[in-house]
């Protein structure tokens, strides 16, 4: 048989050609378009990043400080217990992240490769719960957890965030799976896979990319939220991130220095956590795998 | 290699009135045959016949809705895939796009939980019959087509399965590699002395590969036999038609008085057929050029082409049926034109019922030219 390895630098070759097509003006343009969203979009943050060392004074322009710089607003921060506000936020959001994805990629193989009654129907369900507003739910789910003596407990707020993130994660991973063809299932099974051996060997390691980008999803999500946390959580010690964050808003005065400063530490773990893996996001794992 | 033929007295493979519904839909239907040990049997049939969902039921990739599946000696009909110890070689390839060539092939054995050392010279030993040596540390994105459909078959072959499945492997692969392929099945056959099963839509494929040929059409077998049976005594005028290259020609009409009439040909000398309305079946190769006016009847040319060893001559008969014959060497003629044609003996011709399409079986009579 005649081997036709890939040859890179025609590859390379061919793409640089392509480049040299676009006129130089386009280009300029293009750079530009894509300055000014970065600019839109990434602005905010520096801001909040930049103004969190920055005297409170400052911030509301009575100050005349421009140039200085404070570790002031973290010490502060830091002294309100936000600490322990990040802790149950990532205690919370991190267990709930690993039950709702695993359920999801679970759930979302079931749908995607088997055949059973109703499993349109069962799909179209889950997608249309999407469209029930939460905010509805809130007095019969205080009701509940009251009733299970489980208001301050971080258990509550777990079985809703991974409740509220799975139709979506279900959905998205279908929509992962469904691009990996089912021949790798049939011929790990051929292999002598049992299904479960299908999944964790074959499908996971395919699937990292939707797996990447629904724990991100799931984790803003759950990260974010608000509204359940300040049903179900009274008590200080147990509150989240968001609510810690409230905190700095007094009824007649606000610390803004100390906003930007918990803003800030806010945004960071979901940064750390989230901008080494994704590149994963759109890695072309499965690509070879089946004809062309 | 080792041979992978089981010294056994039973078939290699056996179906017991199969069927296979989904929903309502009747996708295979009473399918009864057995494979004898070491047979290269393809399946063949349009798209659309079954032919791969009958490869899925005996992996175990599909439940049958009816009937039993036996391995020699024993029946899988319940069996999982992985446990009826067979391999597949998919048309896509479906090779594991993380793991490396020496990984995919040893797959099978790890899960198997056999000896590192095993595998290894198994992994080895198939590598070497596949001349994969160089690529064992490629991820399957860094192969070309070929090299790919080679490690698929060297995936299987490291199994040393009761039985290998090949869902019409080559259909991915351009012509040249195709034929090449092709030879390279047939060597390796030979070598492993292995069942074989093969799903084609390629009737030339199961021709040149197969011992036996199982032709599919709608769900049920037409015909099961050696490719000589099915080309010179089809059973029907399904098989007659799709075994062969270029198609068999039909012609419509009756037999009266041992003589052949359709609207533009008459053929006697046919005491050997009863009486009756029926259709001729006659291949391209049976049939030739004859001098004007002589012959069975005339066609008008539509189209020749020319191959250099042999013309193919496409023409039609009065009533616009197409007719298709070879013809050696070349030949000069222009659209239009109108040939007298003739057939080189009774014996190749064919007559099926007009009604069923079976093949009517002539008495045994001593054929004789009138």
């Amino acid at each position: 048989m005649t081997d036709v390895a890939i040859n890179r630098s025609t590859v390379k070759r061919r793409k640089r050609g392509l480049a040299r097509k676009h006129s130089p003006v386009k280009t300029a343009a293009a750079l530009v378009l894509a300055a000014l969203l970065v600019f839109f979009f990434a602005s905010p943050v520096v801001w909040i990043y930049w103004a969190s060392f920055k005297p409170s004074a400052s911030l509301i322009g009575t100050g005349t400080q421009g140039l200085v710089f404070t570790f002031e607003n973290y010490k502060n921060v830091w002294k309100n217990d936000f600490g322990r506000f990040m802790f149950n936020s990532l205690f919370i959001c991190g267990i709930s992240v690993i039950i709702s994805t695993s359920v999801a990629v679970c759930a979302s193989y079931v749908l995607s490769r088997y055949r059973f009654a109703y499993k349109k129907w069962l799909f179209g369900f889950l997608v249309l719960t999407q469209t029930f507003p939460w905010i509805v739910m809130m007095t019969p789910l205080f009701i509940m957890f009251a009733n299970l003596d489980l208001i301050n407990n971080h258990f509550a707020l777990m079985f809703c965030y991974v409740t509220i993130t799975l139709p979506f994660s279900i959905y998205l991973m279908v929509g992962y799976l469904e691009a990996l063809p089912r021949d790798l299932d049939e011929a790990a099974l051929m292999d002598g896979c049992s299904r479960f051996q299908t999944l964790r060997h074959i499908i996971l390691p395919l699937l990292a990319p939707g797996i990447v980008a629904t724990a991100t999803y799931s984790f803003l999500l759950m990260w974010t939220e608000f509204l359940l946390a300040i049903a179900l959580l009274t008590k200080t010690s147990l509150k989240t991130l968001p609510l810690g964050l409230a905190l700095f808003f007094g009824e007649e005065t606000v610390d803004w220095g100390a906003v930007m400063a918990a803003s800030a530490l806010t945004t960071l773990p979901a940064l750390l956590l989230f901008l080494p893996v994704q590149s994963r996001l759109v890695a072309g794992l499965s690509a070879g795998s089946v004809k062309g | 290699m080792e041979s992978a033929i089981l010294t056994s007295k039973y078939p290699a493979l056996e179906l017991k009135n199969v069927e296979k519904r989904f929903d309502s839909f009747v996708a295979l239907q009473g399918l009864s045959f057995s494979v004898p040990q070491g047979a290269f049997v393809a399946i063949v049939g349009p798209s659309g016949c079954g032919k791969s969902t009958l490869l899925r039921l005996i992996a175990g990739l599909e439940a049958t809705t009816d009937g039993e599946i036996w391995l020699d000696s024993e029946d899988v009909t319940e069996a999982s895939a992985g446990e009826r110890g067979l391999a597949m070689v998919f048309q896509s390839y479906a090779l594991y796009p993380h793991k490396t060539v020496r990984e995919n092939m040893a797959f099978s054995l790890k899960i198997a939980k056999r000896p590192k050392a095993e595998i290894e010279s198994r992994v080895a030993e198939a590598a070497r019959a596949l001349q994969l040596e160089a690529l064992l540390d490629r991820l399957p994105k860094q192969l070309s087509g070929g090299q790919r459909q080679r490690v698929a078959i060297g995936r299987a072959i490291v199994r040393k399965p009761k039985v290998f499945l090949f869902d019409e492997p080559l259909s991915n692969l351009d012509a040249a590699l195709r034929a090449e392929t092709r030879v390279e099945l047939a060597e390796l056959h030979q070598r492993l002395a292995a069942t074989m099963i093969y799903v084609t839509h390629d009737q030339v494929e199961a021709m040149t590969l197969a011992d036996q040929i199982i032709i599919l059409n709608a769900g049920e077998i037409q015909q099961m036999g050696t490719p000589k049976e099915l080309y010179s005594e089809p059973k029907n005028a399904f098989v007659a038609g799709f075994i062969g290259s270029p198609k068999m020609n039909f012609v419509s009409g009756a037999i009266r008085d041992a003589t052949f009439e359709s609207a533009d040909l008459s053929i006697s000398g046919l005491g050997q057929f009863a009486s009756g309305a029926s259709t001729l079946g006659v291949r391209p190769e049976s049939l030739m050029l004859a001098e004007k006016d002589k012959g069975i009847g005339q066609i008008e040319v539509s189209i020749v082409e020319y191959l250099g060893d042999e013309s193919v001559i496409h023409g039609r008969l009065g009533d616009g049926t197409p007719i298709i014959l070879r013809e050696k060497g070349s030949v000069e003629f222009n659209t239009g034109d109108r040939v007298s044609i003739d057939i080189e003996s009774i014996d190749a011709l064919h007559f099926f019922s007009p009604e069923s399409g079976e093949r009517i079986v002539p008495s045994p009579k001593s054929p004789s030219r009138g």
